[in-house]
């Protein structure tokens, strides 16, 4: 083997970049240190010779696939909240779809237990994906224009992607399940668009999830890569949650109050029934965050 | 002069060598380092990210050519390549303008 196959091969080995992505790079490399090569023999220098240096000029293997690692890294980054938001949209758009379809009875009844758990659970899942969904997006946007970005946003981003599509799975087998028991009657005559509305929920999670796990965003910065602070518009996802990581009690009142709203709009709920709903839900989600707020590197804001 | 202090500015070097005509990988290296005099004597290697990084920008197209005898990929400079440069070379105009003055040293 030559010196110059052998750097090809560490070369390559490095490289996280898909495989049409490393056949290029690893020919264009090949065919420049054949170039370097073939000009300094032709000046006359041996082959031997001429290989070392071409190879120590053309730089470490080392430097090199980080460099393309994180150009690779930083397309994953963009990729991420894609997939979020077009899980979250399908979703949402199976559930609209099946929702709407149910039969509404003259005299409303309270669901079994285990719908209602299923039904509660899967809104807070949605209400999770949606916020980790938000904390992506932000994130890639505030670094979308940028030529580079750094390893830790690129981590985050495909952290927040991964808990979001995560969640809208969940989400949506709760809702799928909640379907499930309300449509006990299999002579209903809509129990084929909630078929239909559970398997779009399902399916779109499931390929999210997939895709989002295969995301390398490849962490490991280039030496020197400049901090790219979050800012403007598109950090505003990570500032609500600095807000809500310094003022709890403040931002689980907001949220309470704003989950009342929906539950106070069905004519059989009245506010006792109302308020320890919103509470609760105001309570997990703000508490949720808090506890996973470190946990995906949320960064304080200056004020904090 | 390392390839930390060229940070930000490769591209649009690039770009300049490129503006010349279309030149494969080796060629836009050799002209980096001899248009600078030597001065951009920069790992060979951290070229190619910066080229790929430009062509998924748009701003070059490449593909593979013969070149003397040889099948080599070629780069050239795209319609919004020129775009961008003009608007680099403008920023890099005043940039460095302003910088000269504030260095320039005053008479005592």
């Amino acid at each position: 083997m030559t010196g110059v196959e052998r750097y090809i091969a560490d070369l390559g080995s490095r490289l996280n970049v898909g495989s049409r992505g490393r056949a290029r790079i690893l020919t264009e490399v090949a065919d420049h240190l054949d170039d370097a090569i073939g000009q300094r023999v032709q000046s006359g220098q041996p082959r031997d010779h001429a290989e070392t240096e071409a190879l120590d000029a053309f730089g470490s293997p080392h430097l090199i696939a980080r460099q393309f690692n994180a150009e690779a890294g930083a397309r994953a980054m963009r990729r991420a909240p894609v997939f979020t938001v077009a899980a979250g949209f399908a979703v949402f758009t199976g559930f609209v779809v099946a929702g709407t379809t149910q039969p509404r009875s003259a005299t409303p009844t309270n669901a079994a237990l285990a719908t209602q758990m299923a039904f509660f659970v899967s809104v807070l899942a949605f209400q999770v994906a949606f916020v980790a969904g938000t904390c992506a997006a932000s994130r890639a946007l505030s670094v979308w224009r940028a030529s580079e970005s750094r390893g830790a946003d690129r981590q985050f981003v495909r952290h927040c992607a991964v808990i979001s599509t995560g969640a809208l799975g969940v989400a949506a087998a709760g809702w799928a399940t909640t379907m499930g028991l309300a449509v006990s009657d299999f002579a209903d005559p809509n129990r084929g668009t909630l078929l239909l509305g559970g398997i779009v929920m399902v399916c779109s999670a499931g390929i999210a999830i997939a895709l989002t796990l295969g995301l390398q965003v490849n962490p490991a910065d280039v030496e020197g890569n400049a901090p790219d602070e979050s800012s403007g518009l598109f950090g505003i996802g990570e500032r609500v949650i600095g807000c809500v990581r310094r003022h709890p009690v403040g931002s689980c009142t907001i949220v309470a109050a704003l989950s009342m709203v929906p539950a106070m709009s069905h004519a059989e709920t009245t506010i006792a029934g109302a308020l320890p709903w919103g509470l609760l839900q105001a309570a997990t989600v703000v508490l949720g965050f808090i506890v996973l707020g470190p946990q995906l590197g949320l960064r304080r804001t200056n004020r904090a | 002069m390392s390839s930390e202090q060229l940070k930000g500015h490769l591209e649009p070097l690039v770009l300049a060598i490129l503006e010349d005509g279309p030149a494969y990988g080796y060629a836009i290296i050799d002209s980096l380092r001899s248009r600078s005099d030597g001065v951009f004597d920069l790992p060979e290697g951290t070229v190619y990210p910066a080229l790929h990084r430009l062509e998924r920008a748009g701003t070059v197209t490449s593909r593979r050519e013969v070149i003397n005898g040889r099948e080599r990929r070629v780069y050239r400079l795209s319609t919004k390549g020129r775009a961008a440069l003009r608007e680099r070379r403008t920023n890099w105009t005043q940039f460095s303008s302003a910088v000269s003055q504030v260095l320039r040293v005053r008479p005592a």
